[in-house]
């Protein structure tokens, strides 16, 4: 009775703590805050979130049963079903769910001030990601580690598995494409950026060799040869900008550089995985985490000021980073910090294969996701202790703000973010960098901030040094990400292309290998390639896409979640996944009708080429952009298209959905539940 | 399997889990109790060792390094009329599968 006491007390504690911490920064006007509240109201909310929500779903809605074997150990083989201690699983989880999206989306979003998106990270987490990323993980779970595409075939109908699996190959078509593109900002004209990030494919071509031949499977040894190799590329990349000669080698504009990542992806899809892709993964995976580790201590060490105000004026829709209004753009730009559709595909497939009991399946998939939300939070401190006119002078793109510095800082000045030329050039010159204008995306942003909060805890001195190190950091798991997905986008294809021809669906047959990979390529390096020649800096109009894409895929993971649930006679509990759902369904529709309708030629993509096509009619482009408009042109429209098939994708598994529950309700019927049966656990006493 | 079967199914589980009368507290510890570290069923957890043996060991799982000795030693449990694969072959087959599926998001 004493400890019950004692622990009421606590949480209270904890919850009054969150209250202030989030008060004190959505109340907060015209003042810095220290970035220490934002770290406190995150931790709080998901510390709350996790020991009651989560438990409540555990125990009520899901009865998880720690009695019952779970696949891996039912099915135990020694290779892809082995029960494993949750620590690992969860290790396993997070690397394979935290991926370069919950850096960029916050950064992006900080343009409508820190608070929109700081309070959709934290509240979209706990009460829509982590429920998603934990039931998708039980359901799995209960049905032998079936993939989210297979669940939604058995428990809704082949309409709904056929939806999950074309929008999973779009989203990572745009996914890849936003992320190279991500990429090829960062190293442009950068030598010291570029000759990084080149000397990184060597570098995992070695440890891949080390690991593979050298000293088979010693992944540690590895490991940390690679991460002392990268260390040394980025003071290498730091000696490559001071000679002449090499630094001419690595000097590109955009262009070149995005056929060269083009190139790259197709060599990786067709390498086997142990020269190139898994050794790059792990090094990006020790990076990943030492480096989010760094992080929170730098700014829990510092606590820095946040300087961006809590709104600003763009959330009416004028922002120059892209183009739309708070409702629904900051819930589509933030998109995987707070609810990520990717995950469910983790969550269902590799990781349940995993689990030793049910009862990890709180910590790995609410814990996990919340984990991730963190890294969104700690995005946007970086974002936002940036001065804000340092914050707009890097990522508005030329497009918006013009290409003379004088002219760029005299209209972000006017919007009453005040910068002047001399400050950029000093943080350029500090930073090791030409200039820092109009470098959109998100990474070289994220990259000042890192390095000045880095700067600031480990010595000012280095700051150049911090810089790559971060945009080397995300670089190389950006890569990862477009190796593993350009991969994985082939082996759909060729699972597609085999029911057209069957030889073309044999994953180890050089041609099909060959034109599947270059069809995958193609298709995101067409995107990439338009992203690059738009002088709005085609993150305008990709980022949005893929927000849409990865929201949509997450509604129909929530789709599968409610109709488990109806159909598992707990209609009552239908409101932890369809409330979440029904949001989704709310913001991707309206930023889809936004998408296509909208006559402000920044949001409307229709709008957008028409204008275009008007100004290219009436001759009063330049020849320079006269020569690229068709082809932006063609490609606004295509993504409205696109915009539009994705919307209609969502609608098709909805209406399914609700047409299985309510056939259900009726007595009517439906796909039976698809779950293993009950078996006793051996490995332990429950 | 038809529906009359999952809901018999699922009252044992209630029944089982003993989640149905309890306040949101009382399951809260439950689960707290349940997942205390000496319940961890691998290798990684056996209890005579050390934090830092522990840590370590974690840590070789964590990274995939000890997989080969766990496949030796799974093999040898298992099906120990058979050779087990060498460490080379074993360590390609492993990230052939690895691969072969969505690993990475964004």
């Amino acid at each position: 009775m004493k400890k019950s006491l004692l622990s009421l007390l606590v949480w209270l504690a904890v919850a009054m703590l969150g209250a202030t911490a989030v008060s004190g920064i959505a109340l907060n006007r015209g003042e810095t805050v220290n970035a220490l509240w934002f770290v406190t109201a995150a931790l709080c909310i998901y510390a709350i979130g996790y020991r009651f929500y989560a438990v409540w779903i555990a125990t009520k809605v899901l009865l998880v049963d720690p009695s019952r074997a779970t696949p891996a150990e039912r099915l135990n083989n020694g290779h892809d079903y082995v029960p494993t201690n949750r620590w690992v699983v969860f290790g396993h989880h997070f690397a394979a769910i935290a991926g370069p999206g919950p850096l960029v989306g916050p950064t992006l979003a900080a343009q409508f001030g820190y608070l929109p998106g700081t309070l959709w990270i934290l509240f979209g987490a706990v009460l829509g990601g982590c429920v998603q990323d934990m039931v998708t993980l039980f359901n799995s779970t209960r049905r032998n580690g079936r993939s989210l595409g297979q669940m939604a075939r058995d428990e809704l109908g082949a309409i709904g598995g056929i939806a999950a699996l074309i929008t999973t190959l779009f989203i990572m078509i745009i996914l890849i494409a936003v992320l190279g593109l991500v990429v090829v900002n960062a190293m442009k004209h950068s030598p010291w950026a570029t000759s990084t990030v080149a000397a990184t494919i060597p570098i995992a071509m070695l440890v891949g060799v080390y690991m593979h031949s050298i000293r088979p499977g010693r992944v540690l040894e590895g490991s940390l040869l690679g991460l002392i190799l990268l260390l040394l590329a980025v003071a290498g990349g730091g000696w490559v900008e001071q000679q002449p000669v090499l630094r001419e080698l690595f000097d590109y504009s955009g262009l070149p550089l995005a056929w060269a990542v083009i190139a790259y992806g197709f060599a990786a899809a067709i390498l086997p995985v142990w020269l190139l892709l898994a050794p790059r993964d792990y090094l990006s995976t020790y990076m990943k985490l030492g480096t989010v580790i760094l992080l929170m201590l730098a700014i829990v060490w510092m606590q820095p000021s946040v300087k961006m105000p809590a709104f600003t004026q763009f959330i009416d829709g004028t922002g120059p980073i892209f183009g739309g209004t708070l409702f629904p753009f900051v819930f589509i730009t933030i998109a995987c910090g707070a609810i990520s559709g990717f995950h469910a595909l983790i969550a269902s497939g590799t990781t349940p294969k995993l689990l030793s009991n049910e009862r990890d399946i709180r910590m790995i998939g609410y814990g996990g996701m919340a984990l991730e939300s963190f890294v969104a939070i700690m995005a946007m401190i970086a974002a936002t202790v940036l001065d804000p006119g340092v914050f707009f002078a890097i990522n508005s793109p030329a497009g918006v703000v013009g290409k003379e510095a004088a002219e760029a800082v005299a209209k972000i000045s006017s919007w009453g973010f005040p910068v002047t030329v001399e400050q950029m050039d000093l943080l350029a010159r500090q930073m090791g960098e030409a200039t820092l204008f109009a470098r959109t995306g998100g990474a070289p942003s994220l990259a000042v901030g890192m390095a000045s909060i880095f700067g600031s805890a480990f010595g000012q001195g280095m700051l150049a040094l911090w810089y790559h190190f971060a945009i080397m950091f995300e670089a190389i798991f950006i890569l990862t990400t477009l190796d593993a997905g350009t991969r994985v986008g082939r082996f759909m294809l060729q699972d597609m292309l085999g029911n057209i021809w069957e030889p073309l669906g044999r994953t180890s047959w050089y041609p099909s290998v060959l034109l599947s990979s270059g069809i995958v390529v193609a298709a995101w390096g067409y995107f990439l390639y338009i992203g690059v020649i738009d002088p709005n800096g085609g993150v305008n109009i990709l980022w949005p896409l893929f927000g849409i894409a990865n929201q949509i895929l997450a509604a129909i993971a929530l789709c599968v979640a409610t109709g488990i649930l109806v159909k598992s006679g707990k209609l009552k509990y239908v409101w932890i996944t369809a409330l979440p759902l029904f949001w989704l369904v709310i913001i991707t529709t309206s930023a889809v009708w936004e998408k296509i309708s909208s006559s402000d030629v920044r949001v409307g993509l229709i709008a957008a080429a028409d204008d275009l096509a008007a100004k290219l009619a009436s001759g009063i482009l330049s020849p320079e952009k006269a020569a690229s408009a068709p082809q932006l042109i063609f490609n606004q429209r295509l993504d409205a298209v696109l915009a539009v098939f994705f919307a209609c994708m969502l609608w098709v598994i909805v209406l399914d959905m609700v047409r299985v529950c309510f056939r259900y309700l009726y007595g009517k019927p439906v796909p039976p539940l698809s779950e293993a049966s009950y078996q006793l656990t051996r490995l332990e006493k429950a | 399997m038809s529906n009359s079967v999952v809901e018999k199914n699922l009252e044992e589980t209630t029944s089982a889990a003993g989640a149905g009368d309890q306040s949101i507290w009382a399951a809260g510890k439950d689960m707290a109790r349940q997942t205390e570290p000496d319940a961890v069923v691998h290798a990684a957890g056996c209890k005579s060792q050390s934090f830092w043996q522990r840590a370590w060991s974690i840590i070789r799982e964590l990274s995939g390094d000890d997989a080969y000795e766990r496949y030796l030693a799974h093999h040898s449990a298992c099906h120990s009329g058979s050779m087990p694969l060498a460490r080379k072959d074993f360590f390609r087959n492993q990230q052939q599968k690895k691969w072969g599926g969505i690993q990475r998001c964004c």
